[in-house]
């Protein structure tokens, strides 16, 4: 990890910044026992990109009209990923957090979204990767709470 | 009353539902205020805050050279996307509209766009910030005081304020809510109470009703009472007022009684208004007979004297009956009913409208109702009936040729021996077999006279009492069917009225008459001279009969004045055109003078008294002159 950090840090000073949103770790997951039984994995962008997407156009509360977020769903990388906990926090690079139910998780379309119409999510909207739920389509999930749970910037998630 | 009442139900249910939703809405205001506006708007600006001052401390720290520039652009990148959420969603959209927030911020984005080449450059030198950090030390303070405006400035005073009014405005909703709730409860309350006080007590008088005074009556003879005297009274021909004077002025008599009964109401007597104008008095405990004979006396008089001064025509009075317990009833059902009793009995008793309960009475009502029982069953019997006709000769003076005859209802009871016919009609027309016992006297008439000899039959004129229920307008219709089945002509048919048969209604009685008369029936005015009104009726009426009551004919001989009104009775009808009956003739002296006052026809024991049909026949064939015999004998087998 530390290794990696700092090979992170070179690539930045290579002025490789951009390109490390296509290559560099967007996100890390950690679940006891998890992925192999190394208890945490990381994910670049092509690397989830690999993994089955799912679309879903919405609005939100912080955007203008509706977009469409492209991504995996959460459900889908836990099960991928062999991780069964009920609740995940989701942590973000403005250190925000939240925790976010899996049962919602399978239950509804919920995104970890990479892209919004069909554009990468850069640091600047939302990015690297904004968890979307399908507001639009299930207007009882259009509330606050369900609102604390859609992080945007998010770069770890963390079973408990 | 119940258009006010409705109308005042109607306004609470309004206030309610207008309370409810004012309140609702109001709710619904103030947790918007306090949720989207308060807290997501403070949250929002909150983070904008962090995240400029993290970019404005990552920026001092590049230039110092503590920080890396992926640090620097990830610091840049934040900020970018925090003031993009905050300029564009609606999470925002509250605290973006005031304060000059957004004049204030969306240039400074701008701005701060300007700088993604310098940011983003390989060769990025510390002091090419210089006025990117000037800029965000002069935005921050702008932002920090969009932080205390909303916070402590007027507007979020004023909110403040509405969150505190909408909490003292909630209390007071609750407080009319639960105000009209208490003015329902009571209105409620009210309108139980009224329903119970109506269930047990006459709404006019409010005294105790029918139901109440049973209930008291049955719970005092549940516990054991050395004497309890039931004394019901009724005020006769009181619908009479009603009728003559109006409701208001029978309910005005009815409030005066009451209030008179009131007054005497002591310890130990109970009263009780049982129904329309009949009263009740309950009194138990220790009392001499002397001394509740003299109460209920004492009050019969002052009653009488009362209404004697409210009545102006003088007409109604006041009937009372009596009984005890134990000394006559052994229960409170029982007790109930000898008043009952006795009460009847006082309203026939003409002079003092006063009765005690006596056996006699409890006898007379046993057997009526035994006779109207036995009467139904008997009435359902054609042949075997205990019931049977006699028919009492009336003679022809001027045609011999023809004889009369009254029919006669005779009851042979099993126990009783021979029912007094009287009784028989009242037991009828009280059980309401009027009709039916009319109908069973033309039957057995038409069976009787099937079985004599038709040349005999065709010499006959019969006649009928009436009952009251049987002179309805149908009267001619039943009695045309009822000869159907016999031998009898309408022609041969007379029916008798009597003045007891209320003909209160000359009209109708007048159109009755003319429609026996098109179908060939004849009327007579039977115990004429007996009523009270004789004169009116033959004013009124066409008969075609007048039968003198046998009082004028008895004893005429001995009475100078009798012939008198005999003679002239007959005069008078013979001038009227209506043919004269003497009744009861009993001796040659009588026969000697009704003949000599050319009376038309004569009834009495002189000739016959009433004869079963056997008997009748043989005094017809005889009378006619008829060789009937074989006739008859081929008739009789």
């Amino acid at each position: 990890m530390g290794l990696f950090r700092v090979v992170l840090a070179l690539l930045c000073l290579a002025g490789l910044s951009v390109a490390s949103a296509a290559d560099g770790v967007i996100l890390t997951v950690t679940a006891k026992g998890c992925c192999s039984g190394a208890g945490s994995q990381t994910f670049t962008l092509a690397q989830l990109d690999v993994l089955p997407q799912t679309t879903v156009v919405t609005t939100t509360p912080w955007t203008e009209g509706k977009h469409s977020y492209q991504g995996v769903r959460l459900s889908e990388l836990l099960k991928h990923l062999g991780i069964q906990a009920g609740q995940l926090k989701a942590h973000a690079l403005n250190d925000y957090w939240a925790v976010v139910p899996t049962a919602e998780a399978s239950q509804y379309p919920v995104i970890l979204a990479t892209r919004q119409d069909d554009k990468v999510l850069t640091r600047r909207n939302k990015g690297p990767i904004f968890i979307v739920y399908p507001l639009s389509d299930y207007p009882s999930l259009d509330q606050e709470k369900t609102h604390s749970e859609m992080v945007w910037q998010l770069d770890a998630l963390s079973a408990e | 009353m119940v258009r006010t009442k409705f109308l005042l139900l109607a306004l609470i249910m309004c206030t309610f539902l207008g309370v409810t939703i004012w309140s609702t809405w109001n709710y619904d205001r103030a947790f918007t205020q306090v949720t989207r506006h308060t807290h997501l708007s403070a949250w929002a600006l909150a983070q904008l805050e962090l995240e400029l001052h993290q970019f404005e401390g990552a920026v001092d720290y590049y230039r110092a050279g503590r920080l890396n520039q992926e640090k620097l652009n990830e610091a840049y990148d934040l900020a970018w996307n925090r003031l993009d959420v905050f300029l564009t969603g609606r999470e925002a959209k509250h605290i973006r509209e005031r304060f000059n927030a957004e004049s204030i911020l969306r240039p400074f984005f701008v701005r701060l766009q300007s700088y993604e080449a310098l940011l983003t450059s390989p060769h990025l030198l510390p002091s090419d910030l210089e006025p990117l950090d000037q800029d965000l030390h002069n935005t921050m303070p702008a932002i920090r005081n969009l932080m205390v405006l909303n916070f402590t400035g007027p507007t979020a005073m004023r909110e403040n304020a509405e969150l505190a009014g909408s909490s003292i405005q909630n209390y007071v909703v609750l407080a009319v809510l639960l105000l009209v709730g208490l003015v329902m409860l009571v209105l409620l309350f009210l309108e139980a109470r009224g329903q119970q006080f109506l269930a047990w007590n006459n709404p006019l008088t409010r005294l105790p009703n029918r139901a109440a005074f049973l209930l008291h009556l049955r719970q005092l003879l549940r516990v054991a009472q050395p004497q309890v005297v039931l004394c019901l009274f009724d005020l006769n021909r009181f619908k009479e007022v009603n009728d003559s004077l109006g409701h208001a002025a029978g309910d005005r008599l009815l409030l005066t009684v009451a209030d008179k009964l009131r007054k005497v109401v002591t310890e130990g007597v109970y009263l009780a208004h049982i129904g329309g104008d009949e009263f009740a008095l309950v009194l138990s405990g220790n009392m001499t007979q002397s001394s509740w004979f003299g109460f209920t006396k004492r009050i019969r008089s002052q009653l009488s004297s009362l209404l004697y001064k409210a009545d102006p025509a003088h007409r109604v009075s006041v009937s009372m009956g009596i009984s005890q317990f134990p000394q006559h009833a052994r229960n409170a059902d029982e007790l109930l009913l000898f008043a009952d009793l006795a009460l009847t009995a006082a309203r026939h008793d003409d002079v003092h409208h006063y009765q005690l309960f006596n056996l006699k009475m409890l006898s007379h009502y046993q057997r009526k109702r035994q006779l109207a029982g036995e009467l139904r069953e008997q009435l359902s019997r054609m042949a075997d009936s205990q019931l049977y006709l006699c028919y009492q000769p009336v003679v022809k003076r001027h045609d011999k040729t023809r004889l009369g005859a009254e029919l006669l209802i005779r009851w042979n009871h099993a126990e009783l021996g021979f029912i007094n016919p009287l009784d028989i009609v009242e037991v009828a027309e009280e059980n309401g077999l009027g009709e039916r016992l009319g109908e069973w006297v033309f039957q057995r008439m038409n069976q009787d006279m099937d079985r004599l000899p038709q040349p005999l039959v065709r010499r006959l004129d019969l006649a009928i009492n009436l009952s009251a229920s049987l002179f309805n307008k149908q009267l001619t219709e039943h009695a045309l069917s009822w000869l159907l089945d016999g031998p009898i002509l309408p022609g041969q048919l007379v029916l008798e009225l009597t003045e007891t048969i209320a003909l209160d209604d000359f009209t109708m009685s007048q159109r009755i008459f003319a429609d026996l008369r098109a179908a060939g029936i004849r009327i007579a005015l039977d115990d004429f001279g007996t009523g009270w009104s004789s004169f009116a009726y033959l004013k009124e009426l066409d008969f075609d009969k007048l039968k003198i009551d046998k009082s004028f004919i008895q004893k005429m001989d001995a009475d100078p004045r009798l012939p008198v009104f005999v003679e002239t009775i007959t005069a008078l009808a013979h001038k009227l055109g209506v043919s004269v009956v003497a009744e009861g003739v009993e001796t040659q002296v009588e026969l000697d003078m009704v003949t000599a006052m050319q009376v038309d026809e004569i009834q009495g024991y002189f000739y016959a008294r009433p004869l079963p049909i056997d008997k009748f026949h043989s005094f017809a064939l005889n009378y006619l002159q008829l060789e009937g015999g074989e006739t008859a004998a081929n008739k009789a087998s």
